[in-house]
């Protein structure tokens, strides 16, 4: 029974082994090792190879070390213990919080108007009440990037200057349905509107607006607000295709270029503020930076592109996707943790408002990582909407996660229709995981959705 | 040829680094696979332990050992990744049902049995067996590279082989009961 026991087991192992890995595995390892020093002995650095490898030496210097690290800790201790927590906001981009602490309830979302087909801009509540906060059943504008200031204050979004379009009147041709096809439109522009908002998050007064910076004809990606809601960050692509262009808007519509090189194509979330406002981590193709608000050269973070970023609210930490791969490093650029992550699909990564989680999609299923990395939580959002199996084409992308930190917005797509859900998060891990539909929003498109906290 | 590109990655030359990692991956990510029974796991873990490698190089003291070593922090790097997974699996694991009647050929049986009987033993039991198994290290050289004594290597061995003979006797004895007499 031995012999035959080892044989039937050498025979299984054999067969059941894999040829090859995967190609991605050896490009994502030495990817990070382009990025990761050598850990070397102290006294390798300093006495050279060999003598610094001898243990004797290694000792004497440790005791050495240890009585002046001694020394040095009771004054250090006191130090530390006085430094105050960080006090960043508890929020980013487009995810406010009410002043009185409260998680804001309520949603703004572009909704295509049947009537005039142009998109407008919504406010939801999750009881089910709707507001249109933009746009009118004629104006034939669409209005895009709803981004809620993080004070609540203001609403920022996107729409066409339609002051620098010259419409034509294209005759018919007789016997024809169609004219000719427009020429001649003239450059388009694109300008952000921001509208101030009142302690219910309704719109009030005159809205500022600000062109968008950049060339004409750019493809203007959504604002993301500084955490002091005084400025927005504009990437924006030009059309000569001499890569994209970060921009500070302040609201007094002055603009400032940060920092340009070659964008990541199609891709949103590649920038985003550190928590202090003085800098923004931007992600490019081939490489991801800490570029400085105030027009200061940039700081390589990591020498190979990215897909989407996202810098802690507490500062600590930088979440950084690129395919197959998450990384969190520290804002100096040190490796804390690697996930992988998605082969395609959405790139998005989301710390939670309280830092304590950071949320990815890898293989279809919703990931959740501690910032500590302490363990991994994977969640089957769909299998968990459609028990019986999900549709061919469903898939899910990540929202926003709430103000409190309690919740997590999804979209479900099933072909056109998109349903929003929420995961709940239950306890102080999220050991158990609530998934409900939304009903109020159900069959609703949602392209750009944020929650809209209400200030006091 | 290969030490030499150990010693060059040592001193901290990536190229060659590049060159080793490219030459091993393919039987990390074997090992990894059957030891952890997860394809996504298995990449995270040769992923995570060709970076150690690389980190940990300097700190090599005898570049012939380098296999042993490398088995070493691949088998952390797979505990790791179990020991992080395991917290989430026990709320949320899925209950898979197996059909009532197997329709199988003994050989079908066997694997599977062994499947199950080596799914449910720990990382570091499974580690044994794959390096004995698979690589083919004698039980002296399983003990180096997981850095355990020999003694302790032999013991989980004896474990995770009663383990699986269990496992398949448990199956024959099914076998038995439900064959119906012609």
């Amino acid at each position: 029974m031995n012999d035959r026991l080892d044989l039937l087991v050498t025979d299984w192992l054999r067969s059941d082994a894999p040829a090859q890995a995967s190609p991605q595995v050896l490009a994502d390892a030495m990817a990070r090792v382009a990025t990761a020093g050598q850990e070397r002995y102290v006294t390798q650095r300093l006495l050279g190879d060999s003598i610094g490898r001898r243990r004797d030496v290694r000792l004497a210097l440790a005791l050495g070390l240890a009585l002046i690290a001694l020394a040095g800790t009771v004054a250090l201790a006191g130090a530390f213990l006085q430094r105050p927590l960080p006090t960043g906001p508890l929020s980013n981009g487009p995810i406010v919080f009410r002043a009185n602490g409260q998680a804001g309830a309520n949603l703004t979302l572009p909704v295509t108007e049947t009537r005039s087909g142009d998109t407008d801009l919504y406010a939801f509540d999750v009881a089910g009440g709707i507001q249109r906060i933009a746009g009118d059943d004629a104006d034939h504008q669409a209005h895009a990037c709803p981004a809620v200031s993080p004070d609540g204050r203001y609403l920022a979004y996107q729409e066409l200057d339609l002051t620098s379009v010259t419409p034509t009147q294209a005759p018919v041709p007789e016997g024809q349905p169609f004219g000719p096809a427009p020429a001649n439109v003239g450059p388009l522009r694109y300008v952000f509107s921001v509208v101030r908002l009142d302690s219910d998050g309704k719109p009030i007064g005159e809205a500022i607006r600000i062109p968008a910076p950049g060339p004409a004809d750019s493809i203007i990606d959504c604002a993301r607000w500084s955490p002091d809601s005084s400025r927005m960050a504009i990437v924006v692509d030009p059309p000569d295709g001499t890569g994209g262009e970060l921009w500070v808007a302040s609201l007094d519509g002055r603009t400032m270029l940060l920092d340009r090189g070659p964008s990541v194509p199609g891709a949103v979330g590649t920038v985003d503020w550190a928590p202090d406002g003085r800098s923004l981590v931007v992600a490019r193709e081939s490489e991801v930076s800490v570029v400085p608000a105030d027009g200061r050269p940039a700081r390589q973070l990591q020498p190979f592109g990215a897909d989407a970023v996202a810098w802690s609210p507490d500062g600590s930490r930088i979440a950084i996707t690129r395919p197959r791969l998450l990384r969190v490093v520290s804002p100096d650029g040190r490796e804390l943790f690697v996930r992988s992550a998605s082969v395609d699909g959405d790139p998005t990564v989301l710390w939670s408002p309280d830092s304590r989680w950071v949320v990815h999609i890898r293989d279809g299923a919703l990931n959740i990582d501690p910032a500590d990395a302490s363990w991994q939580g994977m969640i089957d959002v769909l299998e968990q909407l459609y028990p019986d199996g999900p549709p061919d084409d469903a898939s899910f992308r990540i929202l926003a996660w709430s103000p409190d930190s309690r919740r997590l917005l999804l979209a479900v797509s099933t072909g056109l229709l998109d349903e929003l859900v929420t995961v709940g998060v239950v306890g102080d891990a999220p050991l158990f995981v609530v998934v409900e539909p939304t009903q109020a929003l159900r069959g609703v498109r949602a392209g750009q959705v944020t929650w809209v906290g209400v200030h006091s | 040829m290969r030490q030499d590109l150990v010693e060059r990655a040592r001193r901290g030359d990536r190229e060659a680094f590049g060159e080793l990692a490219a030459g091993e991956v393919d039987r990390l990510n074997a090992i990894a696979r059957l030891v952890l029974r997860d394809p996504d796991l298995a990449e995270d873990a040769v992923q995570e332990a060709l970076v150690r490698c690389w980190r940990q190089l300097p700190k090599l003291r005898d570049v012939e050992r380098f296999d042993g070593w490398l088995y070493r922090i691949l088998i952390h790097a797979a505990q790791d990744e179990i020991r992080r997974r395991r917290r989430f699996q026990v709320a949320v694991q899925s209950v898979k049902r197996e059909p009532a009647v197997p329709d199988r050929s003994p050989e079908v049986a066997d694997r599977e049995e062994l499947e199950r009987g080596f799914s449910r033993l720990s990382v570091e039991h499974r580690a044994v067996v794959v390096l004995h198994h698979y690589v083919g290290l004698p039980m002296p050289e399983v003990a180096a590279a997981l850095g355990i004594p020999t003694g302790t290597a032999k013991s989980r061995y004896h474990y995770a082989m009663e383990a699986l003979r269990s496992a398949l006797e448990a199956e024959a004895r099914l076998s038995a009961q439900t064959e119906v007499p012609a």
